[in-house]
C-alpha cells in the first residue's frame, strides 16, 4: 500500500535544491505557495504538489482510506530527486537557458522516444554544458521532455558531433500512459 | 406486419437482439426506430475539448487548423470542437501530448459536467471518474480551485485517469480506487456530485457496434439496481441544497427515469431545470410504468435527433441533509 504523508525536511531540501538548480534561482517558494509537498511512499517515493484545500481532504479521509493519486505529480526520489514531465512543465518558464530548442523534425523524433541529432538543434541555452541534463523545447518553447547533451565522434567523418540522448519525453503519454 | 414480426425483421437487418428492437418500437414508434437504427450505423464524429488550463480555445484551433484538421464548433459548449477531418491520429499530435486537449467519443459526454456547472472553490465528487474526461472538464471549469474527489473501482481505468489528469495539468483532484458506495464512510458533505453511472451503454452503439448484441435484458435490471444503490449512498455525502447530476449513456428508461423515480419516492429531492438548449424531456410513462411528472425536466439525447450518443441527464437538488440511518 502507498502511504501519503507530508515531505520531511531532508526530502524538501533535496527537492528544493533540484528545482532551484533548474531555474538558476530560488523558485521553490513560488512553486509551493498555497500547496503542500506530499510524498507517496510505496516501492518508490513519489512527490506530489497538492493544493492546501486538497490536502485538507486528504487529512480528513486518510484514516478511512489512502488515495490512489492526488494533486500534481512533481517527480520521484530515488536517491536524488528526478523531475516528472509535469514538473518540467511547471519549471520550464524559468529554465529556458538550461534547454535546447529543436526543429519540427527533431520534435517528432524526440516524441517517438528517439535521440536528437545535431542537425535538429536550433538553439542552445547559455547555461547548457556538455554532459548536463537539458530541457528539450520545441520552437514555441513548449517543454517536450528531458535529455542529456553529449559529444561523440562521428565514425565516418571523424568529426565531433553533438547529440541529445532522450531521458524522458511527453510521447510517454501515448506509449505507456493509456 | 405485426410488431413482433417487424422487430424480428429489423433485428436481423441491423444485427440486434430482438428484445432491443421491440423496446425501441414501443418507445419511438416504427419511423423513429428506423431513424435511430440508421443513425447508429453512421457513427459519430469524435470531439476534442480544449483544455483551457493550458491553452486558449483560439490558439488551439489555429494550431490544429494549420496542421490540416477540419473542426466544427460544438453548438452549446464554447471550448469543444467536433473533428470532421483529421490528418493524424487525435492521440498522437504534439498538442495532445502537451495536454492541450482531451478526446471525447461524442458530444454527449460533455453534457453532464455542463449541467453540473462546477465553480471554483466548490467540493465535488465524481463518483465513476475513470478515465478522467469529466473530472478534467470539471477541473478546467473550476480553474484548478476547490477539490474534486474522483472515485472509480477499476484498477486499469485508474491508471488512465492518473495519466490523463497529469497530462492535462489538473491539480485539484484527490483520486480513490474504491466502490463509490463506501464514500459515506468519509463523513464529509460536498457541494455537488456527478454520477455518470455504470450502465448497459446502449447509447454508445454508434461508437461501439458490439453493444448491439453484448447485453441482455437481465443486464438492464442488474444495472438499474446498481445505479439505485450508488445514488442512495451518494446522497448521504451531499450538503443541504446540494446538487447531484445523474447521467448514463443508456437509453433504457429502467436505468434512467425509473431510478430517478425510486430516489424521488424515498428522499427529499427535487428535479431541477437544466441550462441545456437541446434534448427531449424524460419519459413519464413507459413499458407499463408511470413515474413522477417532474422527471419530464430530465433530458434525453439521441444520435438521430441530436447527433450525440444516446444519453440521459437529470439534475437533482437535496432539500434536507440526510443522516447515515436513512
Amino acid at each position: 500500500m502507498i502511504i501519503f504523508r507530508k515531505a520531511t525536511k531532508k526530502e524538501i531540501v533535496k527537492i528544493q535544491k533540484a528545482l532551484n538548480e533548474w531555474a538558476g534561482k530560488n523558485i521553490y517558494k513560488e512553486l509551493t505557495s498555497g500547496r503542500v509537498v506530499i510524498i507517496g511512499e510505496g516501492r518508490i517515493k513519489e512527490v506530489f504538489l497538492v493544493p492546501v484545500e486538497v490536502y485538507n481532504i486528504l487529512d480528513k479521509t486518510k484514516k478511512v482510506r489512502m488515495p490512489y493519486y492526488l494533486g500534481l505529480f512533481l517527480g520521484e526520489i530515488n536517491g536524488e530527486f528526478k523531475i516528472s514531465l509535469e514538473g518540467l512543465w511547471l519549471i520550464s518558464k524559468y529554465s529556458r537557458e538550461r534547454g535546447v530548442v529543436v526543429s519540427e523534425k527533431g520534435e517528432q523524433l524526440f516524441l517517438y522516444g528517439r535521440d536528437i541529432l545535431e542537425e535538429s538543434i536550433i538553439k542552445v541555452g547559455s547555461l547548457v554544458q556538455i554532459g548536463s541534463k537539458v530541457i528539450v523545447f520545441n520552437k514555441f518553447y513548449e517543454p517536450l521532455g528531458l535529455g542529456m547533451i553529449m559529444k561523440f565522434s562521428d565514425k565516418l567523418t571523424e568529426q565531433p558531433k553533438t547529440i541529445i540522448k532522450n531521458i524522458l519525453d511527453r510521447g510517454w503519454y501515448l506509449r505507456k500512459g493509456r | 406486419m405485426d410488431i413482433g414480426e417487424l422487430a424480428k425483421k429489423l433485428a436481423e437487418k441491423y444485427g440486434y437482439h430482438v428484445y432491443m428492437i421491440e423496446r425501441y418500437l414501443e418507445l419511438f414508434g416504427k419511423e423513429g426506430t428506423i431513424e435511430f437504427l440508421e443513425a447508429n450505423e453512421k457513427g459519430l464524429n469524435p470531439v476534442i475539448r480544449c483544455n483551457t488550463l493550458k491553452i486558449s480555445v483560439e490558439s488551439l484551433r489555429n494550431r490544429l487548423v494549420k496542421k490540416g484538421f477540419v473542426l466544427r464548433k460544438v453548438p452549446w459548449i464554447d471550448y469543444a470542437f467536433q473533428v470532421i477531418k483529421s490528418p493524424f491520429s487525435l492521440g498522437s499530435t504534439t498538442e495532445y501530448l502537451l495536454g492541450y486537449y482531451y478526446v471525447h467519443r461524442g458530444m454527449g459526454s460533455l453534457l453532464p459536467v455542463h449541467a453540473l456547472d462546477p465553480k471554483p472553490g466548490e467540493i465535488i465528487i465524481d463518483a465513476a471518474a475513470a478515465p478522467g474526461g469529466k473530472t478534467s472538464q470539471m477541473a478546467q471549469l473550476m480553474k484548478n480551485k476547490g477539490v474534486i474527489l474522483a472515485v472509480d473501482i477499476s484498477r486499469e481505468r485508474m491508471k488512465s485517469l492518473r495519466s490523463n489528469l497529469s497530462r492535462l495539468g489538473v491539480e485539484n483532484v484527490i483520486a480513490y480506487r474504491m466502490d463509490a458506495r463506501d464514500l459515506p464512510k468519509f463523513d464529509i458533505k460536498v457541494d455537488k456530485i456527478l454520477l455518470d453511472a455504470p450502465c448497459t451503454g446502449e447509447g454508445l452503439i454508434p461508437i461501439d457496434k458490439s453493444r448491439k448484441k453484448s447485453r441482455l435484458i437481465e443486464d438492464i435490471k442488474y444495472c438499474s439496481t446498481l445505479q439505485f444503490s450508488m445514488l442512495t449512498a451518494l446522497l448521504k455525502c451531499l450538503k443541504k441544497e446540494g446538487i447531484l447530476v445523474y447521467s448514463t449513456c443508456s437509453i433504457a428508461p429502467e436505468e434512467n427515469e425509473l431510478v430517478i423515480h425510486r430516489v424521488l419516492e424515498r428522499f427529499p429531492l427535487s428535479v431541477e431545470k437544466m441550462d441545456l438548449k437541446d434534448g427531449l424531456p424524460g419519459f413519464t410513462e413507459f413499458f407499463g410504468y408511470k413515474v413522477r411528472d417532474e422527471i419530464r425536466e430530465a433530458r434525453r439525447f439521441y444520435p438521430h435527433i441530436h447527433g450525440t450518443e444516446g444519453f440521459f441527464i437529470c439534475k437533482l437538488r437535496l432539500r434536507e441533509e440526510l443522516n447515515d440511518n436513512i
